[in-house]
């Protein structure tokens, strides 16, 4: 019973960690192109260094969401939530 | 069924125990094949240096050490550091080991935890050890509390550089190669290149990307590290 519980639970865990952090990184991925499209419309001659920095800014939120992805994946399929409940 | 024994053949390091420590074999290996491949090529760009008409491989390798080195250069300006030799070493074993995982048969060392946290774990040392020889130790100490209050905060700063710059790695490259495996193990074969070379070429652009980020802000960790307020006549 507890199993089922514990299960349950980690996978509306693994959801509301997918969704949440691709909701935000969605969201500062879009401000940070739209801010370097803005700036190459005032300045085109700086397009290739501000394309440049978009790269990094984007390498930079884009982790976020990969952590995520690999700690749900860890919580999905070596659950260390489910030695406790056997332990007791 | 058989794809959970599939991943768990992707996702586990086979250990080797030597002396009560257990490693992981693999990650060795490819560290080592790695570093083969750097001195090999190494050898072959010095045994072709020209001056006048440079080779394709001699001019990769100065685009980098240019603009790196200029990088390098511009961060640190006047501190007397010399960083720009690390951060082309550092760039350089982190583009061809997120590289060697897309040829097929080869893994990254850089799927693994232990390789990235010790890469990260040099940039911590480097630059607390930069930051205490710059302002003597109890300057260090002074810096953690600029905002007296938030001493906690100040310190889980300096502890979170190393472990994000461990975790942004690792998993960038881990997840790109198992979403490269599941990719091929659970597509059928006559229609799973078209998905497996996207996702290769992605895993290139993310690869370049991220070793990129992870040079750059061990050098900026050190530039922060190290600037001193003086006071201005």
């Amino acid at each position: 019973m507890e199993r089922a519980i514990v299960l349950g639970a980690t996978v509306i865990a693994f959801g509301f960690l997918l969704g949440l952090s691709a909701l935000g990184a969605g969201i500062g991925d879009g401000l940070v192109s739209s801010r370097t499209v803005e700036g190459t419309a005032r300045q085109p001659e700086l397009q290739g260094r501000l394309f440049f920095l978009m790269i990094i800014g984007i390498g930079f939120i884009e982790a976020l969401p990969i952590i995520g992805l690999g700690l749900g994946l860890f919580l999905i399929f070596a659950n260390p939530l489910l030695s406790q409940i056997t332990g007791k | 069924m058989r794809f959970l024994v599939l991943l768990q053949a992707d996702v586990t390091h086979p250990t080797v125990n030597i002396g009560g420590i257990d490693f992981n074999a693999d990650t060795i290996r490819n560290t080592l094949i790695v570093c083969a491949l750097l001195l090999v090529g190494a050898f072959i760009l010095r045994s072709q240096l020209r001056v006048g008409k440079p080779t394709q491989l001699q001019n990769i390798v100065e685009l980098i050490v240019e603009y790196i080195g200029g990088l390098t250069e511009e961060s640190l300006q006047g501190r007397n550091l010399n960083l720009g030799p690390l951060a082309i070493t550092l760039f350089v074993f982190l583009l061809v080991s997120n590289y060697l995982g897309l040829i097929p048969g080869f893994k990254s060392p850089t799927n693994d935890w232990n390789t990235t946290l010790a890469l990260a774990l040099l940039t911590f040392v480097l630059f607390t050890f930069f930051s205490i020889r710059r302002r003597g130790f109890g300057g260090y100490l002074k810096h953690l509390f600029v905002v007296p209050p938030y001493f906690p905060l100040s310190v889980i700063d300096e502890l979170a550089k190393p472990i994000t710059l461990s975790f942004r790695l690792y998993f960038n490259i881990f997840v790109g190669e198992l979403l490269l495996s599941l990719i091929i193990t659970l597509i059928p074969t006559w229609i799973s290149w078209l998905p497996g070379a996207a996702w290769t070429l992605f895993s290139l652009f993310i690869g370049t990307v991220q070793a990129f980020i992870f040079t750059v802000l061990t050098v900026s960790y050190v530039a922060i590290a190290t600037e001193v307020e003086t006071a201005h006549a």
